[in-house]
């Protein structure tokens, strides 16, 4: 594979030996590479993807079952956010009530259920 | 005969001194006191700006989107929704000027039946109980008709109808019949 491409800012390529370039284009910054900056931004994005993004941020495992609700796709940016606005926010958002339950490895987790009817 | 002068007549070197302390301490009373509510009025005035950010937009027929993209590169606020409980789409007309937050969250929350609550820097928004899009099919209706010529009513076909309020068209067919298909029933068309 012989092929030049130049990146400008905010732009990037995924590149594979076999493959050659797969994608190229722009990209959010933030959404990429915000982590570092303890900022994490998501748009549109299943909560599927975006709990295990935030449990390895938060250190806390995040645990919904129901697979409609993981299905929704949420819009939402945490900045220096603590653990409590996290969960909040995901509560608000869902209307699920969530209970702090010790896990395996003695670790606690957050458990978000059904309301109670 | 004896005049008086206008102003005050002189006193003795005794009064002056009386008089000098006096205003001297009115003075400091007076610097004393402004230093005083200088020290509770700015922290109040910078706590007031995050407590409540002012907002000045002026936008047309933009998509609700994007005016919550803007509203969160002018405050520090950022927004959480789920996307498909939204009508994102909705497009919003706006044109305030330094007006604090909460009352443009108010205009689009009555234009788009929303609840905002925050949480920290965070605004949820939810779509307002019983007025979900999805449980409201009489909330989205049609517009169809037929052109005619105003001259001789022969139908026209391929003739363009738009609704500029809401920015949405269609073309009439061979018959001159157009249908535009899930016009928002909270835009009236005037």
């Amino acid at each position: 594979v012989d092929k030049t491409v130049v990146l400008e800012p905010e732009e990037q390529v995924v590149f594979n030996n076999e493959s050659g370039i797969s994608s190229f284009g722009r990209f959010d910054s933030l959404e990429a590479v915000g982590w570092k900056d303890n900022i994490y931004k998501f748009e549109n994005e299943p909560l599927r993807k975006v709990l295990p993004q935030l449990e390895r941020a938060y250190g806390t495992k995040l645990v919904i079952t129901d697979p409609s609700v993981l299905g929704q796709k949420i819009t939402t940016t945490f900045r220096n956010n603590s653990e409590q606005t996290v969960i909040g926010v995901i509560k608000n958002l869902t209307g699920l009530e969530y209970s702090v339950v010790t896990g395996k490895n003695n670790k606690q987790e957050v458990r978000f259920v059904q309301r109670a009817r | 005969m004896n005049t008086y002068p206008l102003y005050p007549p002189k006193v003795r070197d005794g009064d002056n001194i009386v008089w000098k302390a006096i205003v001297t301490i009115f003075f400091i009373k007076t610097t004393i006191l402004v230093l005083i509510v200088g020290s509770f009025v700015t922290p109040n005035a910078r706590a007031q700006t995050t407590v409540e950010p002012h907002v000045s937009l002026k936008v047309e027929n933009m998509p609700l989107k994007e005016v919550l993209k803007i509203l969160e590169l002018k405050t520090h606020i950022t927004f959480s929704y789920l996307n498909e409980e939204l009508p994102l789409d909705e497009r919003i007309t706006l044109d305030v000027n330094d007006e604090p937050l909460r009352q443009v969250l108010e205009t689009l929350s009555n234009r788009c039946a929303l609840t905002f609550t925050r949480i920290d820097n965070i605004m949820t928004i939810k779509q307002r109980k019983g007025e979900d899009k999805t449980k409201r099919p009489q909330g989205v209706g049609i517009l169809r008709g037929t052109v005619r010529d105003s001259v001789t009513s022969e139908v026209l076909p391929y003739a363009n109808v738009f609704i500029r309020e809401i920015n949405r068209g269609a073309s009439t067919d061979n018959r001159g019949f157009f249908l535009i298909p899930s016009i928002s029933a909270r835009r009236g068309i005037p």
